[in-house]
């Protein structure tokens, strides 16, 4: 099977450096994140930024930070987003009324805050009011995503490694967290236990994102061995890595993963500046996009696709370009 | 064709008086073999001398040669005894023309060593041609005896005759000649003249003359003997009348059944036609038939004629019969009479002594055929073909070169093919050196061969080429030894040639194989993969069935493998690797791309565990020790590596120039990295360095042509490894000009060693030397083509180069926007690589210094948005140093006090912020209120002169209208006209003004001065600003120093400062410009003003 996409339309303004994270939200809307330091909403339907339809809040967005946003985490409902710096510079954005309602200085390391390593990946809690962040020394950290103690330490827990951690996330379920690893680990924490149940080696060059399926069982890894690898977080690795699946067709490192609403498909961005869409049950890529720059970033649209159709998805890359793609119906 | 006989003579009877009256009448017809009767009679009967040679003829005529000789004999002891001795001049001329008929059918040459034809026993020719002389000389000493006695003197062009026709047996043509013509001089039909006339002239090759007297012969006498239409024959033939020239022989064969000369030419002429490639087979062969049985005919009459057995030695040869063969070519060479059927006969008993076997005998006759014509062709590509066999390659090539060298220079194919051939194999006793001259003398000859193929094609319109010349042409061995010799020189014509091989293989049905997986490589190499692919799948597809299948399409396998490498199918890659290890798990190769590929992935420790096993098998294998190598030196191994190198050089190869480049690596890798300051310390560093040098330097010497060895010892000379690097002190000001110079050295190796790497080291090392000679804008451009095109911008030091490039631009410029590059490239080296703290404190310097930059600038030179930008950056920044100073980590790549410094510093500066926000509002709000203040005045300006312009106008107007209300009394139609006219005028005019008036309300007065006076403010400044990094190479360079406030202060630094200031104002022409264009704008203005 061939998939064809369409680019459908490109954001009416660019951010002056390169997107480095981006989501789809809930609400249709699409939040970037840039190496210029700035975050911005979009409305998907026009590429034009957001406005609130209630104009009556005084919805504004952040100014630009002085260094690049790297990290973006967006709750299930669409109603908050929060990203993180390059240094560790963490913000909650309430993507409503356009309110910071936090920040927090990750790398400060006064005595009593307990923080170790500024934060790098941040992830929120879909199911309440914390978030996890990942970076240096190979922890994973609960935070609070409270307004009132913004980043507040609630737990650490030390995957075992002491490797840099490059991107940590939330399953749908709120069940376990992914976290990879700067040298490819796959770790799956078990959040009631606080216990890294899973460890998945397949990779041994830099995970830089990893994907959840809706169902909360499957997990999707890019790496820069340029390869994506599917895993069941059910199921124990063992010895043999705990690879279901592998994706090869990347020419470059794979920067970015996602996992379709319903389930059937993946999605990758690269370095080699191309966006692959990739049929998780048939084990291959069904279609590649081309792009002008590194693709470090990609998100499938939340709302599942009308029948016969594969969906739409959002990307951002190099270039600092926000491009929404359409599928054009399956080609047999 | 010869001159076999005396003049015939007329009468068929001859009477004998004997002393009465009795007659005795011999019938000629009828003679008695045994003379002893007739010499009786004649000695008792006193006869004339001309009885006796009558007789003597008629003996000869019959065949009875020494009948004839006896009665000559006897005629001189007769005549000798009765003191007679004057007359006897016919009779010495008589017994020297049967001495040369002898010499024809004796052999020229006696073959001391002949195998088959044993000629030993026999006089040679020129016995014969002496006695023949000898006894002429005794015939004109005779004659003039003779003269001296009154007797009559017997014709004189006997006596010519004679000596003609042995100066023609001795090739003395000249005087041959001029006895011939003396005789015609006075008897001008004399028929032995005119054919010794005609056989001089057509020896010249003056063939229509020599045609003419043949001619003149024949119609003379039909019936003449020998035959004069052999003579007319052989002028046609040469004159290019095949036809004629054939019926000609005929006519003489049809008369003489016995001609063998006739025999012989039509054989030869019959077994020539059989070789026209236009006829049909069957003809052929009976052209062949027909011209062997002529030809073997010809040498039963005469066996002893050299001709008619080099033709039937060559039917003979061809047969296979080498017995007969040889013996023919014997005969040949022992009866030649010229030199090319000498050469013929020594070339074909070469041939068949090469044939049987015999290559010293042949090696002989082909010597003896080249020393006596140096250019004939066969006779050469014998010879060198012998001494190849006996291994004188040498010599060999020395032959065909004589041959093929001025003077006279033959055109063979044939022999240039061999000898290009043989000049681009090796042989032994040749240096490497001479050996690349000889290739490309052999590519020189192989390219002459190929454009004269070309030209003939060229000539040969639709008939194709002749055949040798294709055979030569569709030779696949021969392209492919032109592939093979232009493989080191130049890959697109071995592609060239490989493709013709391969057209020439597709021509016999099946492509061969190895030709296709060769060209596949060689696109391979060309990067043009999918045809490369294409290649190999066919030859994969060929090598099926083919002799030794398996290991062809194991290394077709391979390369296929190779491809899909390089295509980024490793999937694929894989699969066919563990294919080729399934069916040959000791293919090393393989195995080493499966450990590249592990590698690849960084999975290292499975990846050394094949390199290990395959080491296990094949310890000695250099290119296995050399992929080991680098493995253990790209995983850090560094301990390892110098081992496993040094190993490799004691134990298995001392010579192995990859193995000495990786050593010379190791050393100045641990020399350059070693912190050890102790004096003990700099010694040994010293001594790494020197070793290093040593071994790039052996590496050279092996390999002129090692680029790797050649950049090795750039960057030796680049960081000055043996002076400063091993602690050489030196002055500050000395040192400066060294490094200069030193950096100059090195980009012009790295510029040569950048034509034969494809890499992105050279453009980085060029990058270093660049920034070294404080060249930044260069050394960004190398560093962005290192960057870009080979690492993708992937590459965390390269990226890092680009920044601290930048940084160090910025701070020379005093420029902001350059410094903002170089934070953009450490953000994304930070994006790469986020666990690198070092880069984090690059962040904050720049970030902070960014600041310290715009706080140092005038107003004029900076906005308040950007100064706003840094101030944030700056207070970033000091939050940054504050976590950075305080990371408890065990281990950070930078200084916490300093870090700690610079939070301090940055706080102190941030003091003035305010101040600095101030005078900057302060500034722009001046400005702005300059600006409005002379847009009010120009406005007002403007107001004053419209309404100025509005009186005038009105002025005109009012006299417009006085004129033509004193006009319009006059003339009415006129009046109006005029008044009209003259409101469209002013209607224009005042569209017109407005616009000029908005114009100018945009621009600033005096804008033109702002340059001036903030750069002087600047200069006290510049000195203190600027930041050199302490660390050099490629190593990501840690931190910025903090060393830029202890300036010191050398002869370098003024020097640079001219230089920085002359650079500013090439920063300020964009903008002067503008103002330039600006002002200019309210000059025209001005100018229009004028006017109105």
């Amino acid at each position: 099977m061939n998939l064809a996409f369409l680019n459908a339309h490109d954001s009416s303004e660019t951010h002056s450096d390169a997107v480095w994270g981006i989501s789809w939200t809930k609400n249709d809307t699409v939040v970037s994140i840039s190496a210029d330091g700035s975050i911005k909403q979009w409305a998907s339907s026009t590429g034009e930024p957001f406005s609130p339809s209630v104009s009556t809040t005084d919805y504004q967005v952040p100014p630009p930070h002085t260094l690049g946003l790297v990290s973006l985490s967006v709750s299930p409902d669409g109603r908050r987003a929060l990203y993180n710096s390059l240094e560790g510079l963490s913000f909650l954005w309430n993507l409503e009324t356009g309110v910071t309602e936090g920040t927090f200085e990750s790398y400060v390391k006064e005595e009593g805050t307990g923080n170790t390593e500024s934060s790098w990946s941040v992830s929120l809690n879909p199911l309440g009011s914390t978030y996890a962040s990942a970076g240096g020394h190979g922890n994973l950290t609960i935070r609070s995503a409270e307004s009132e103690t913004f980043g507040q330490k609630i737990a650490t827990v030390h995957s075992g490694r002491n490797k840099f951690g490059m991107c940590c996330s939330y399953s749908p379920d709120g069940k376990r967290i992914a976290l990879s690893s700067e040298i490819g680990h796959v770790f799956i924490l078990d959040v009631e236990s606080q216990t890294f149940v899973n460890t998945f080696t397949s990779h041994a060059m830099s995970v830089r994102s990893v994907a959840w399926s809706p169902d909360s069982n499957l997990l999707l890894s890019a790496s820069e061995d340029r390869r994506l690898i599917l895993y069941d977080v059910r199921v124990s690795s063992g010895n043999s890595g705990g690879a279901v699946a592998t994706f090869s067709g990347h020419s470059s490192w794979v920067l970015c993963a996602d996992i379709s609403p319903d389930g059937r498909f993946g999605l990758s961005g690269s370095a080699d500046k191309s966006i692959k869409v990739w049929d998780i049950a048939a084990r291959a890529a069904v279609s590649t996009v081309q792009d002008t720059g590194e693709v470090w970033s990609v998100s499938w649209r939340p709302r599942a696709p009308a029948v016969g159709s594969v969906g739409a998805f959002v990307s951002g890359g190099e270039d600092g370009v926000v491009k929404w793609w359409t599928s054009a119906g399956a080609v047999v | 064709m010869d001159i076999d006989d005396e003049p015939v003579p007329t009468g068929r009877s001859i009477d004998i008086e004997l002393g009465s009256q009795e007659v005795i009448t011999i019938d000629l017809d009828n003679l008695d073999s045994n003379p002893e009767d007739v010499l009786e009679l004649l000695r008792d009967g006193q006869c004339k001398v001309w009885v006796w040679t009558k007789l003597a003829g008629e003996y000869w005529r019959r065949g009875y040669h020494d009948a004839a000789e006896q009665i000559a004999n006897n005629a001189i002891a007769s005549f000798k005894m009765n003191g007679n001795t004057a007359s006897l001049s016919p009779i010495y001329a008589l017994l020297a023309n049967i001495q040369l008929a002898h010499s024809r059918s004796a052999p020229k040459l006696i073959l001391p060593n002949a195998r088959e034809d044993i000629m030993t026993n026999q006089k040679p020719k020129e016995e014969y041609h002496k006695e023949a002389a000898s006894l002429i000389n005794a015939a004109s000493k005779s004659a003039s005896d003779a003269n001296q006695s009154g007797e009559p003197a017997v014709g004189m062009e006997l006596a010519f005759l004679t000596r003609g026709i042995q100066q023609l047996a001795t090739r003395h043509l000249d005087e041959a000649l001029r006895s011939f013509e003396d005789v015609l001089a006075t008897k001008p039909t004399n028929l032995v003249a005119l054919l010794g006339k005609a056989r001089i002239l057509y020896m010249r090759r003056n063939f229509p003359q020599a045609l003419q007297i043949f001619q003149q012969v024949l119609r003379c006498n039909p019936r003449c003997q020998p035959d004069p239409r052999i003579g007319i024959g052989l002028c046609f033939w040469s004159l290019n009348n095949k036809t004629k020239a054939k019926a000609a022989w005929e006519r003489s064969l049809e008369l003489d059944p016995s001609n063998w000369t006739a025999l012989l030419l039509l054989g030869l002429e019959s077994v020539n036609a059989s070789k026209d490639g236009h006829l049909k087979e069957k003809d052929r062969t009976q052209f062949l038939f027909s011209g062997t049985k002529l030809i073997e005919k010809a040498f039963h009459v005469n066996q002893k004629s050299a001709s008619a057995a080099n033709a039937l030695c060559e039917i003979f040869v061809q047969k296979g019969a080498f017995k007969r063969a040889l013996k023919l070519a014997e005969r040949t060479i022992q009866f030649a009479d010229t030199l090319t059927l000498l050469t013929e006969g020594y070339i074909r008993a070469g041939r068949v002594s090469h044939a049987e076997g015999n290559f010293l005998a042949a090696t002989r006759y082909f010597s003896s055929a080249t020393e006596g014509q140096p250019k004939h062709v066969l006779a050469a590509i014998g010879l060198a073909q012998m001494q190849m066999n006996n291994g004188e390659l040498g010599g060999a090539i020395n032959t065909l070169d004589s041959l093929l060298q001025a003077p006279n220079v033959q055109k063979s194919l044939e022999a240039t093919v061999i000898l290009a051939s043989l000049r681009g194999s090796p042989r032994p006793g040749i240096s490497s050196s001479e050996m690349t001259q000889e290739r490309a003398r052999a590519r020189e000859l192989f390219d002459r061969i190929v454009k004269t193929l070309e030209i003939e094609d060229g000539k040969a319109n639709g008939s194709g080429l002749s055949k040798a010349s294709r055979s030569i042409g569709e030779d696949m061995n021969m392209h492919l030894e032109i592939a093979r010799l232009w493989q080191d020189v130049n890959l697109d014509r071995t592609t060239k040639a490989l493709q013709e091989a391969l057209q020439i293989s597709q021509l016999s049905g099946i492509a061969e194989p190895r030709l296709l997986n060769n060209l596949g490589s060689l696109h391979h190499l060309d990067s043009k993969l999918s045809e490369a692919q294409g290649f190999y799948e066919a030859a994969l597809t060929q090598s099926i069935g083919s002799e030794n299948n398996e290991t062809i399409s194991t290394t077709i396998l391979y390369n296929l493998a190779r491809i899909y490498e390089d295509q980024g199918e490793e999937e694929k890659a894989k699969d066919a690797y563990e294919k080729l290890l399934s069916r040959h798990p000791e293919y090393v190769d393989a195995k080493i791309r499966q450990a590249q590929l592990l590698h690849n992935v960084n999975r290292n420790s499975e990846a050394h565990e094949l390199v290990k096993e395959s080491l296990s098998s094949q310890s000695n294998n250099l290119n296995l020790r050399a992929f080991y190598t680098y493995f253990l030196i790209q995983t850090n191994l560094t301990k390892n590596a110098k081992d496993f190198v040094f190993t490799t050089l004691k134990d298995f190869d001392k010579h192995d120039v990859y193995s000495l480049c990786a050593a010379g690596l190791i050393h100045y890798n641990q020399a350059r990295e070693s912190r050890d300051t102790s004096s003990k310390g700099t010694e040994e560093r010293r001594r790494g360095f020197l070793r290093s040098t040593e071994f790039y330097d052996k590496a050279l010497q092996l390999d002129p042509c090692c680029a790797f060895a050649a950049q090795g010892l750039a960057i030796v000379t680049a960081e000055d490894a043996l002076g400063s690097l091993s602690g050489v002190s030196s002055s500050g000001g000395e040192e400066a000009q060294r490094r200069i110079q030193s950096t100059r050295d090195a980009l012009d190796v790295f510029a040569k060693v950048r034509e034969s790497i494809n890499d992105g080291s050279v453009y980085l090392n060029m990058g270093h030397c660049y920034y070294a000679r404080d060249e930044f804008d260069r050394a960004i451009e190398s560093y962005e083509t290192a960057s870009v095109r080979f690492y993708h911008g992937q590459n965390v030091p390269a990226l890092l180069c680009l920044c601290r490039s930048w940084y160090a631009k910025a701070m020379k410029d005093q420029s902001y926007p350059s410094i903002r590059p170089a934070l953009r490239y450490a953000q994304t080296a930070l994006h790469i690589q986020p666990n690198d703290k070092a880069i984090l404190y690059n962040i904050a310097m720049i970030q902070q210094k960014s600041a310290e930059m715009l706080f140092s600038l005038p107003p004029a030179k900076r906005t308040l948005k950007d100064l706003q930008r840094v101030i944030d950056m700056a207070q970033h920044a000091h939050r940054l140093f504050g976590a950075l100073a305080s990371d408890k980590s065990q281990q950070v790549p930078y200084s916490r006090d300093i870090a700690d410094q610079r939070r301090k510093y940055g706080e102190n500066m941030l003091r003035k912020k305010d101040d600095h926000l101030a005078a900057q509002t302060k500034y722009e709000g001046e400005t702005q209120a300059r600006l409005d203040a002379a847009r009010q005045t120009r406005f007002e300006e403007k107001r004053r002169q419209e309404a100025l312009e509005k009186e005038k106008m009105e002025t005109l107007h009012r006299e417009a209208e006085k004129l033509a209300q004193e006009r319009r009394l006059a003339r009415e139609q006129a009046r109006e006209w005029t008044r009209e006219a003259r409101m469209n005028e002013s209607d224009e005019e005042k569209e017109k003004r407005p616009k000029k008036a908005k114009k100018v309300k945009g621009d600033g007065p005096g804008s033109g001065d702002e340059g001036e006076a903030p750069k002087k403010k600047r200069r006290g400044k510049i000195k203190k600003a600027n930041g050199e990094p302490t660390e050099e190479g490629e190593e990501p360079a840690a931190v910025f120093s903090d060393e830029d406030e202890a300036e010191r202060p050398t002869k370098k630094r003024t020097k640079k400062r001219v230089v920085r200031d002359d650079d500013e104002e090439e920063v300020q022409t964009g903008p002067q410009r503008k103002k330039q264009f600006k002002s200019k704008e309210v000059l025209s203005d001005t100018d229009d003003e004028m006017e109105g």
